[in-house]
């Protein structure tokens, strides 16, 4: 009895705490923050080089003045429109607009150039908006059991979890498996340069200062996906003058039914994909898209499609990203550490206002959740609504003369860069991997496994090391989390040239039987 | 009518910002030419003065500078423009300071790394600096997770004495200024601890609260929420007397062990500029420093707002100078 009166109870505290909560997008003044931010996030989203973290910051020194949820408002709305408008360079110019977009350019641009690049960006916008709605609905149902199970992921765990990520560097590399591995290797090698985490020695560095710091990140992705391709078409445009402007024509824009079906079981494994990834400190919506892509593509049977314009691995990658969001959300709020760096930037801003994210917050201050929520929901219906009116005119631009077209391009991707630290290095850096990247794509190897690479390259060290430091190997025999993700590892690796192996067999004895069944 | 005027100067400056940076970047040439060659003197400022932060923008170190320059403009009847140029942990914005024209219109915010690097083989000198003004202090304490055996500082001590070598504890970072105390309190209490480096205070917190080290050492303000979200305890804090807001945890030397550390953030102009300036820009932090809104600001990060004399500060640098490096020396030793 007293149980039920309990729990009673609690479900009125909760129903109070979300009327409380969702009153606060009632507000006219809100409304017109997150309009506000909605039109600085798509700016920036679509803009190469400027990333939401950037924005946010800049915002943040002109919200501190405002209201603790006017100001959330106007900075979260920028964070999840970044989301929508990075999709749209990922697609059409083969340029992550923010780093998010990173799996966007996978099937993304491949569609573009098809001819499918109206249908490419509804599905990705559409599978953006879904997995915003996951990561809210993450975020407002399960915030704080999830956030406590993030805090399992200790250094070995993090560790395990980042080998599973350094398995796909196969999947991304699109059936070229000896060029991916050694393009990999390359990003691991850039990921080597910069000072030793631990020990605090110089590697790499050839005495230049900047690089003390590492290989910049947003440079380098800049430089591989959109210079690269620039480069590159500028190179072969004589050659194939019967593919001159194909992503002018945009095609059908909204996918037909049949199309819509096939396309539930890659935003399924997205979502799943992002709600676990973003639950996990420090990793963020880029790695989340890749790893979701590749989950997408390993239990797909047209695997050979993803990355060559599939719209289930658009999909896939999408909608992953955008979960992620709500996941960082939620691991920032309940635990005080930056789901991600836009995340490390709101977490200034809130101090200021005197809101503490921590476990102390969701007991403190339980109508706050709700409030998040009700801001990112309204963000996401407007930036989707945002973005599938204003498509037809952004690929205007597309229809410029291709030399208009590349020379803006290169500019915007140096401005870009140039503005993250206003640092002339980091153009530099864009254009040597612009080179790279071109050096790259000629001679078959592809990209991708390169970037995973230079993400995944300090996460793994640092991690292995601080668990090496901390308990030894025992550490990962100790961790079951850890012990698991390792399994799956293997299988990763070893499943498919396995299952490879079994078909070949299984097509040779079907000859055989064949064969033998003829002869009398 | 002030607060207005504040907000449109702040959307002015958010605009500059932009537009400087993007012809910057059309130009490839920076934008230094505005700031170059102020005539100095009697009308010293006369021109925009630009508070370069060697941090990325967010951070707890961006966020005062983005306070402390509108209160600096009302000072000095000049626009102050923050502008970012970060890496190489502060290094890139130092360097870059050490080139510019010593007449007072570009600054650098400055923390511990200012002399810190110079033991790391980076080529920092603060003798290269004139320090103008301190205006953050963030004392360090030490906090274990709330479940953690260790219920007073001694019994941590002890027990790093019955296990050498096996007490962990996490750092921000190689050489910052929370892995370099530890080696002065290894010497102190005669134990030897394993320093497990994260990237940043936030996960390295973190990790003690999660328990995957024994303990941290970290700025009071920055455990805080842990500690308000009843997740861990602080056992000492490394400050000269108890804090106001924490009454009841004791200090290190009250404990026996003389041990004290905070982090800090100062603004520096080049070695070389004329005596006159650096006493104009110092007054005039120092009274944007007493202002309401600054310390308002600074006290919700939970940090400690300071505004020191140059006189002040560059004695204090040169102390921690002295402290940091024996703590390197001596890690870099083992």
């Amino acid at each position: 009895m007293t149980q039920i009166i309990e729990f009673m109870s609690s479900s009125i505290f909760t129903a109070n705490a979300m009327l409380d909560g969702f009153s606060v997008i009632l507000q006219a003044d809100t409304l017109l923050y997150i309009g506000l931010g909605m039109l600085i996030g798509m700016l920036v989203g679509a803009f190469p080089g400027v990333t939401a973290t950037m924005a946010v910051a800049l915002a943040s020194g002109f919200t501190l003045t405002l209201d603790p949820m006017q100001g959330m408002s106007v900075l979260l709305t920028i964070y999840v429109a970044a989301q929508f408008g990075d999709r749209v360079p990922a697609i059409l110019i083969n340029t992550p607009g923010t780093p998010a977009s990173i799996s966007t350019t996978f099937d993304g641009y491949p569609l573009a150039k098809q001819g499918k690049a109206g249908l490419a960006m509804t599905v990705s916008a559409f599978g953006s908006a879904i997995g915003m709605f996951v990561g809210i609905i993450l975020l407002a149902v399960i915030a704080m059991p999830l956030a406590r199970f993030a805090r399992e992921f200790g250094p070995a765990e993090l560790f395990a979890l980042v080998v599973f990520g350094l398995t796909m560097m196969v999947g991304v590399s699109s059936g070229r498996i000896i060029k991916g591995l050694i393009a990999g290797c390359f990003g691991l090698f850039l990921a080597a340069i910069g000072r030793d985490p631990v020990s605090g020695d110089a590697r790499f560095t050839m005495d230049i200062l900047e690089l003390n710091s590492g290989v910049p990140f947003i440079p380098v992705i800049i430089g591989v996906f959109g210079v690269a391709e620039v480069l590159n078409q500028m190179v072969t445009h004589n050659q194939d003058v019967s593919q001159r402007k194909p992503i002018a024509q945009l095609g059908q824009w909204l996918p037909d039914r049949k199309t819509s079906r096939t396309l539930v079981k890659p935003t399924i494994v997205g979502a799943a994909t992002g709600s676990v990834i973003g639950l996990v400190p420090a990793v963020g919506g880029d790695i989340s898209g890749i790893i979701g892509w590749d989950n997408a593509r390993r239990l797909s049977k047209e695997k050979e499609q993803f990355g060559k314009g599939s719209l289930k691995g658009l999909m896939a990658g999408d909608t992953s990203t955008t979960t992620t969001l709500g996941g960082s959300v939620t691991t920032t709020m309940a635990l005080g550490i930056p789901g991600d760096s836009v995340m490390a930037v709101l977490i200034g801003s809130m101090m200021i206002w005197g809101i503490q994210p921590g476990p102390g917050l969701f007991a403190s201050n339980p109508s706050m959740v709700y409030s998040l929520v009700a801001i990112l929901a309204i963000a996401t219906v407007l930036s989707l609504a945002l973005s599938l009116i204003r498509m037809k005119s952004m690929v205007k631009l597309l229809e410029l003369n291709n030399a208009y077209l590349w020379i803006i391009i290169l500019l915007f991707c140096m401005v870009g860069t140039y503005s993250i630290n206003n640092s002339v290095f980091d153009v530099a850096i864009m254009l040597i991997m612009g080179l790279i990247g071109l050096f790259m794509l000629r001679f078959g190897f592809p990209a991708g496994p390169t970037v995973l690479g230079l993400i995944l390259g300090p996460l793994a060290e640092s991690n292995l090391r601080r668990t090496l430091i901390g308990g030894g190997w025992e550490a990962f025999l100790q961790s079951p989390i850890a012990m698991i993700l390792f399994i799956i590892s293997a299988a990763a690796l070893l499943f498919p040239p396995l299952r490879e192996m079994t078909k070949r067999r299984k097509s040779e004895l079907g000859k055989t039987s064949q064969f033998s069944s003829n002869v009398p | 009518m002030l607060g207005r005027d504040r907000k449109f100067g702040k959307f002015l400056r958010i605009k500059q910002a932009i537009a400087l940076t993007t012809t910057a970047g059309l130009l490839f040439t920076g934008c230094a030419t505005n700031a170059g060659g102020g005539a100095e003197g009697d009308d010293f400022p006369n021109e925009d003065i630009r508070l370069v932060v060697p941090w990325e923008a967010g951070g707890s170190g961006d966020l005062s500078a983005r306070t402390l320059a509108p209160l600096l403009e009302d000072e000095l009847g000049v626009n102050v423009i923050v502008e970012n140029r970060p890496g190489a942990n502060g290094s890139v914005g130092y360097n870059w300071l050490k080139e510019q024209d010593p007449d007072g219109y570009n600054m650098v915010m400055v923390g511990a790394e200012i002399v810190t690097l110079q033991y790391l083989d980076y080529d920092i000198d603060p003798a290269d600096y004139e320090f103008l003004s301190q205006i953050i202090s963030g004392p360090g304490a030490i906090a274990v997770r709330e479940d953690s055996p260790y219920e007073t500082f001694d019994d941590l001590v002890e027990d790093a004495k019955d296990r050498p070598g096996e007490v962990t504890y996490s750092s921000p970072g190689v050489g910052s200024v929370w892995d370099n105390p530890a080696q002065g309190l290894q010497e102190q209490a005669d134990i030897e601890l394993v320093n497990v480096p994260f990237d940043g205070s936030a996960p390295s917190i973190e990790a003690a609260a999660a328990g995957d080290v024994d303990f941290s050492i970290d700025a009071v303000g920055s455990q805080k929420a842990q500690v308000d979200g009843g997740d861990m305890r602080y056992l000492a804090v490394l400050a000269e007397e108890r804090l106001d807001d924490l009454p009841d945890v004791p200090t290190a030397k009250e404990l026996g062990i003389d041990l004290q550390n905070a982090s800090f953030t100062g603004l520096v102009v080049p070695e070389g500029t004329p005596d006159d300036v650096v006493d104009t820009l110092s007054s005039a932090i120092q009274e944007a420093t007493e202002q309401d809104e600054y310390k308002e600001t600074i006290e919700s990060s939970n940090l400690i707002p300071v505004g020191t004399s140059p006189e002040e500060f560059d004695e204090f640098i040169q102390q921690e100078d002295e402290r940091h490096g024996q703590w390197i020396e001596l890690a870099q030793g083992e």
